[in-house]
C-alpha cells in the first residue's frame, strides 16, 4: 500500500473513532439492581429522542464511511476478467512481452470487437497494470524482422507509452526469433523471476522448437488469439506488357474451404480505378496460386498512366491484404550470378548450388546467370545484386565500373577461393575489397560463435565447418571501414562488408563450390543469401521489398514518403532517423512514393507469402501454467476506496460547515 | 453497586458488610455515643409476676432455671416473669432482598447498617438493664442455616426466644445479626410475614419498645395494618435505612434498573427523572411516616453513609419522645 492508502486509513480512523464512540454511547444501558425501582419513572421519550436521526446527510455519510471501511478491510475484493501476473512470494518480476504485430494479427477476433492485435495490446496493457514498482519490462515485436520496442526497464510508464504507439503491420512472423531476443533481454537481469509472455497467434514458419534461457519461463496466456483464419491475399502482381501475373496466397483454412466448395471460389480482378480490366475465378494450387491475365489493348491505352491494382473479391478475415499494386515486371529485383560451371559443378547435376538456393528461397528475385563479370557498365545498371563466385580478380576497368555501380546502390557479393588468390597481375578486388587475397589451408575448424547475427539459428551447424582451404585477407593499410560480420574460430574474417556510397560489397573467404567446402549445403547459405537479397532490395531504386525491410534512402537533404492507397488515398508514412542516415521501414504493404533530394521514386512493399504457410509453434509445457498468471485477476481497489473515504470526509466537513452556517439544529423535545 | 448474575434477590449471597464489619466493635463504638441519658430499667423492682415457662435455650440465665421442672420432668425449663413497666427492646429487622443493596458510596449494605444500629441499640439497652429481643421480617437466611430454614421462623421459635438480659443476650443478638443475609421478597409470602408480625406483637409486651429496621421500599401495604397491632401500648420506632443512591438517586445518564423484589424493570434518563423520583420517594416515605405516627410511633430515616451514632441518637430521641 502506498502513502495514499495509509493516509486514507489514518483519516478514516479519525472518522470511525467518534462514530464508534457514538454507537457505544447509544448502546442499551446495562441493567442494574435497584431497590427503589418502583419509584423510578420511565422516560421513553428521552430514549427515543437519542436514537432519532437528526441529520440524515451526516448519517448517510457515516454509513458510507463504514461501508467503505468494510470494503477497504476486505480488499482485494473484486475479481474481473483481465490478464495479470501471479507472483511467487511477492518477488519482483522481469517480464519480456513478445507482441506479435504480423499480418495474421490483423484478423478480426471472432465474437469480440477489435482485431487480434488490439486484443494483444490490451492484454499487454493489463499485464503492465498488474506490475509493481521494481518489476522490469521489455517489449519485443515479433513481426519480421524482430524489433525491440523497448529494452528491459523498470519505467512502466515508458513501456506503456511504447505499447500505446504500437501499430499493426503487414509483416511476416518471426516468433522464434522474438522469443529468443526477449529471453536474452531479461536473462541478464538480477530478478529471480524472469518470464517471456507471448501475446500473439502462436504461429510461425516451420522451424526448430522455441528455445530460451533456462532461467526464463515462457507464458502464452491469450489462447483465444490462436486458431486458423480464413484469409487470402494478393502477394504481388507483376505486369509485363499486357500480361499481368498475380500471386495469391491463402491460409490453410481458406484453401480447405475453397477446395470443399468450389462454387464459392473468389474472383480476382485487375482494376484501373473502379474499372475492371480483366479477371477470373481464383483457383488455388495448395495454398497459393499464380494467375495470369491479359489486359485488352484498348484498356492499356486508356489507362496508360493509371496505377493498376489486383483485387481479390469476396470477404475474408483481413480485407486490407486483398489488393496489391500491379508493378512492372522490370521492377523485380534482378540478381546476376557469376559462376564458373567448371568450378561449381554439382555432382548430382542441375544448376549450380547458388541458383538452386535462390529458387528454393523464393525471394522474388529475377535471377540472371552469367559466365563472367559484365564488361559493360550498361549491363550492370539493371542489376541490383551481383554474386561472384571465386573469380581471379577484376580488371581495373571492371573494378571501376563495379565501384561506380555499387556507389549507386548495387550490392556485390564475392565468394573468394583459390582462384581469387591467383589473380593475375593488375587484377584485384580493390576498392570493393581493399585487401590482398591469399589461399591457405584453414588452421582451425568452424566459425566463431560470437557473431551469429548474420546466420542466426543456422550458425549452430558451423562449428565443424572444415573447408579444404580458406582465403586470407591482407587488408590494405589505412582501411578502417571494413566491417567483419562473421569470423572464423581463430578470429580471421569469414564475411566482411564494406559500404561504398549507397551500395555495399560483401566478401566471404570461402567459395560456394561444394568441392571446396560443404558450406553451400548448409542452412547458413540461405541466411546469407537472404541477407544480401535484402540489402539489394533495400537499395533497389524501383524494387519491391517485403514489408519490414529497411529502405536506406541516404538523402543528402530532405526525404519524404507517403503511401498510396488503391483509391488514391494518401497515408503518411513515418521516416525513421538513425545515426547512419535516413531510412524508411514500411510496415504496411502497398505502393509508396518517395521523394529523396527532390527525386521522386516509387517502391512497393509486399506482404511475405511465408506468413500464410505459418504453423502453430510448439511451446514448452510450462507456457500455459496458471502459476505464472491468469486472466482472472483480483484487483486491489484499496487506493480507490481510500480516495473515496477521503471524499466522504471532505463531504462530511462540508456538511458540518454548512450546518454550522445555518445555525444550531432545533432539538425537538418529544417528552 | 450491588448486582447479581440473575434476578436480584433470587440468589443467596453473603451480606456485603463492607466497612461496617466487625459488627461488635462498630456497635460498641456507636453505643458509646448515646449512653448519656439512658434510663435505668425498673424491672428488678416489686410487682414482678410469674409469667410462665418455656424451654431452655443455650445462653439463658441459669438463675431462672426451673429446678422443680428439672427434677420432676427431667426437662430444662426457664421461668419467665412479667411486669407492668417492662421496657424490653425488640429489634425487628427486615431481611428482604432489597436490604442487601449497597450503592457505590455506601460503606456497606443496608442490612449491615441496620445490624450495626440494632446491635448498638442492644448494647445501650443491655447497659440500661433492659431486656432485648430480636425478630426478623422476611425470608432472609442465616449464612449457616439450611436452605429450607428461614431466619424468621428460626429466630421466633428457637434461636432468640424472648427478650433477654445481659451480655449473653448481646452476644446472641450480635451472633444472629452477623449471620444474617438478605433474601426474597416480602410480598412473596404475605402469610408468613403476617405470622412474624403476630408473634412479634405477642412477644413484645406492653411498654416494649419495637424498633423496626427496613427500607420501606418494597414493604407491602398489609404491613401497615399490622402497625396498629405493634403500636398499641408499645413504643414503635420505624427506622428507614436508605442507601445514598436511593436517597439521592445518584445515577447519571441512561440507566436500566431492575427491582430487587419483583419483576419491575425501568429504563430511564436518570438526570431527567431525578426530581420526580425524589418527590415520589418523599411521598412514599411520608405515607409510612404518617401511618407510624398515627399509631403513636416515630419514623426515623437513616442513610448508610452517615456515621451510625447519628441515626442512633435520633432513634433514642424518638423513643423518648414516643414514651412521653
Amino acid at each position: 500500500m502506498n502513502f495514499r492508502v495509509w493516509g486514507a486509513l489514518a483519516v478514516a480512523a479519525f472518522v470511525i473513532a467518534p462514530l464508534i464512540a457514538h454507537l457505544m454511547r447509544r448502546r442499551p444501558p446495562e441493567e442494574q439492581a435497584f431497590a427503589a425501582t418502583r419509584l423510578v419513572p420511565e422516560s421513553p421519550a428521552i430514549a427515543n429522542r437519542r436514537t432519532a436521526i437528526n441529520d440524515r446527510a451526516l448519517f448517510a455519510l457515516r454509513a458510507l464511511a463504514v461501508l467503505a471501511l468494510a470494503v477497504l478491510g476486505a480488499t482485494p475484493l473484486f475479481r474481473c476478467q483481465r490478464l495479470s501476473l501471479a507472483r511467487k512470494s511477492g518477488a519482483s518480476v522481469a517480464l519480456a512481452i513478445v507482441l506479435d504485430d504480423s499480418l495474421s494479427m490483423r484478423a478480426q477476433l471472432p465474437g469480440k470487437k477489435g482485431t487480434r492485435f488490439a486484443h494483444a495490446v490490451d492484454g499487454a496493457m493489463e499485464l503492465l497494470g498488474s506490475m509493481q514498482q521494481g518489476d522490469a519490462v521489455a517489449v519485443v515485436l515479433a513481426g519480421k524482422p524482430v524489433r525491440i520496442a523497448i529494452a528491459a526497464t523498470t519505467n512502466l510508464d515508458a513501456a506503456r507509452a511504447t505499447l500505446e504507439k504500437a501499430q499493426p503491420s503487414d509483416r511476416g512472423t518471426d516468433l522464434n526469433g522474438a522469443v529468443r531476443v526477449a529471453s536474452e533481454l531479461v536473462s541478464g537481469l538480477e530478478h529471480v523471476d524472469k518470464r517471456v509472455v507471448v501475446l500473439g497467434d502462436l504461429e510461425d514458419e516451420p522451424g526448430p522448437r522455441v528455445t530460451l534461457s533456462p532461467d526464463v519461463k515462457l507464458w502464452a496466456p491469450l489462447r483465444e488469439l490462436t486458431g486458423s483464419i480464413d484469409d487470402c491475399a494478393v502477394v504481388h502482381a507483376d505486369r509485363s506488357g499486357s500480361r499481368v501475373t498475380v500471386r495469391v496466397a491463402c491460409t490453410r483454412g481458406a484453401a480447405a474451404a475453397a477446395a470443399t466448395n468450389p462454387s464459392a471460389a473468389r474472383n480476382l480482378g485487375i482494376f484501373a480505378g473502379s474499372e475492371r480490366l480483366a479477371g477470373g475465378p481464383l483457383q488455388l494450387d495448395d495454398t497459393a496460386a499464380e494467375l495470369a491475365f491479359t489486359l485488352p489493348e484498348s484498356a492499356l491505352e486508356k489507362h496508360a498512366t493509371t496505377q493498376l491494382y489486383a483485387v481479390l473479391g469476396g470477404v475474408d478475415a483481413i480485407p486490407s491484404d486483398d489488393s496489391a499494386p500491379v508493378v512492372s515486371q522490370s521492377s523485380r529485383l534482378r540478381a546476376a550470378v557469376v559462376v564458373d560451371p567448371a568450378n561449381d559443378r554439382v555432382p548430382t547435376g542441375g544448376a549450380p548450388l547458388i541458383e538452386q538456393a535462390f529458387r528454393s528461397l523464393d525471394l522474388d528475385v529475377q535471377l540472371v546467370p552469367m559466365a563472367s563479370v559484365p564488361s559493360q557498365s550498361e549491363e550492370l545498371t539493371p542489376l541490383a545484386l551481383l554474386i561472384v563466385d571465386d573469380v581471379e580478380g577484376f580488371t581495373p576497368a571492371e573494378r571501376r565500373d563495379l565501384g561506380a555501380w555499387v556507389e549507386r546502390g548495387g550490392v556485390l557479393f564475392l565468394a573468394l577461393g583459390r582462384h581469387a588468390a591467383a589473380a593475375p597481375l593488375g587484377s584485384g578486388f580493390s576498392p570493393l575489397l581493399p585487401a590482398i587475397v591469399r589461399w591457405r589451408v584453414s588452421p582451425v575448424k568452424g566459425l566463431s560463435r560470437r557473431d551469429d547475427a548474420l546466420f542466426g539459428d543456422a550458425n549452430d551447424g558451423l562449428d565443424d565447418l572444415a573447408p579444404s582451404g580458406r582465403a586470407l585477407l591482407e587488408v590494405d593499410s589505412g582501411v578502417t571501414d571494413l566491417e567483419t560480420l562473421v569470423r572464423w574460430a581463430d578470429d580471421a574474417p569469414f564475411v566482411v562488408l564494406r559500404r561504398i556510397g549507397r551500395g555495399v560489397a560483401l566478401s566471404m573467404t570461402i567459395p560456394l563450390s561444394s568441392q571446396e567446402s560443404d558450406f553451400g549445403l548448409r542452412p547458413a547459405l540461405f541466411s546469407l543469401l537472404e541477407r544480401v537479397v535484402h540489402e539489394a532490395q533495400a537499395r533497389a531504386g524501383t524494387g519491391r521489398t517485403l514489408v519490414g525491410a529497411t529502405w536506406p534512402l541516404a538523402p543528402l537533404g530532405s526525404a519524404t514518403a507517403r503511401r498510396l492507397g488503391r483509391d488514391k488515398d494518401i497515408e503518411s508514412v513515418s521516416i525513421d532517423v538513425v545515426a547512419e542516415g535516413r531510412e524508411l521501414v514500411p510496415s504496411l504493404a502497398g505502393l509508396h512514393e518517395l521523394v529523396v533530394d527532390g527525386v521522386t521514386t516509387t517502391r512497393v512493399a509486399a506482404i511475405d507469402e511465408r506468413e500464410f504457410r505459418a504453423v502453430p509453434v510448439e511451446l514448452p509445457t510450462e507456457a500455459g501454467e496458471s502459476a505464472l498468471g491468469g486472466t482472472t485477476a483480483q484487483v486491489d481497489v484499496s487506493p480507490h476506496v481510500a480516495l473515496f473515504l477521503l471524499a466522504i470526509l471532505a463531504a462530511e466537513l462540508l456538511v458540518r460547515a454548512a450546518g454550522r452556517w445555518r445555525g444550531p439544529p432545533v432539538v425537538r423535545d418529544e417528552a | 453497586m450491588a448486582t447479581t448474575d440473575g434476578r436480584p434477590g433470587q440468589k443467596l449471597l453473603p451480606l456485603d458488610w463492607g466497612a461496617l464489619a466487625p459488627l461488635r466493635i462498630r456497635a460498641a463504638a456507636a453505643a458509646e455515643g448515646v449512653y448519656a441519658g439512658a434510663h435505668r430499667s425498673s424491672r428488678r423492682g416489686a410487682g414482678i409476676e410469674f409469667g410462665g415457662q418455656r424451654p431452655y435455650v443455650p445462653g439463658d440465665d441459669l438463675r431462672f432455671l426451673d429446678r422443680r421442672s428439672l427434677m420432676r420432668h427431667d426437662r430444662l425449663m426457664i421461668r419467665e416473669f412479667e411486669t407492668d413497666t417492662e421496657r424490653a427492646l425488640w429489634l425487628a429487622v427486615d431481611t428482604s432482598a432489597s436490604m442487601g443493596f449497597r450503592g457505590g458510596n455506601a460503606p456497606g449494605a443496608k442490612l449491615a447498617y441496620a445490624a450495626v444500629l440494632g446491635a448498638a441499640l442492644c448494647k445501650v439497652a443491655i447497659s440500661g438493664q433492659d431486656p432485648v429481643g430480636l425478630a426478623w421480617l422476611g425470608r432472609g437466611r442465616s449464612a449457616g442455616s439450611s436452605a429450607e430454614s428461614s431466619l424468621g421462623r428460626e429466630s421466633l421459635h428457637a434461636a432468640l426466644g424472648p427478650a433477654g438480659f445481659g451480655g449473653a443476650t448481646f452476644d446472641r443478638v450480635v451472633f444472629a445479626l452477623e449471620r444474617v443475609t438478605a433474601h426474597g421478597a416480602l410480598e412473596d409470602d404475605l402469610d408468613a410475614l403476617d405470622r412474624q408480625l403476630t408473634v412479634l406483637a405477642r412477644r413484645a409486651r406492653r411498654g416494649s419498645v419495637v424498633v423496626l429496621f427496613s427500607d420501606f421500599l418494597d414493604v407491602p401495604a398489609a404491613v401497615l395494618r399490622r402497625m396498629a397491632l405493634l403500636g398499641s401500648e408499645r413504643v414503635l420506632v420505624a427506622v428507614q435505612v436508605l442507601d445514598p443512591v436511593e436517597a439521592d438517586f445518584g445515577f447519571a445518564g441512561q440507566v436500566r434498573l431492575r427491582s430487587m423484589e419483583g419483576d419491575a424493570v425501568v429504563t430511564t434518563d436518570a438526570d431527567r427523572v431525578r426530581a420526580e423520583y425524589l418527590a415520589r420517594l418523599d411521598a412514599h416515605t411520608n405515607e409510612w411516616r404518617g401511618a407510624v405516627e398515627e399509631i403513636g410511633g416515630r419514623f426515623v430515616r437513616a442513610r448508610t453513609d452517615e456515621a451510625p451514632v447519628e441515626p442512633l441518637r435520633r432513634i433514642v430521641q424518638a423513643v423518648r419522645e414516643a414514651r412521653r
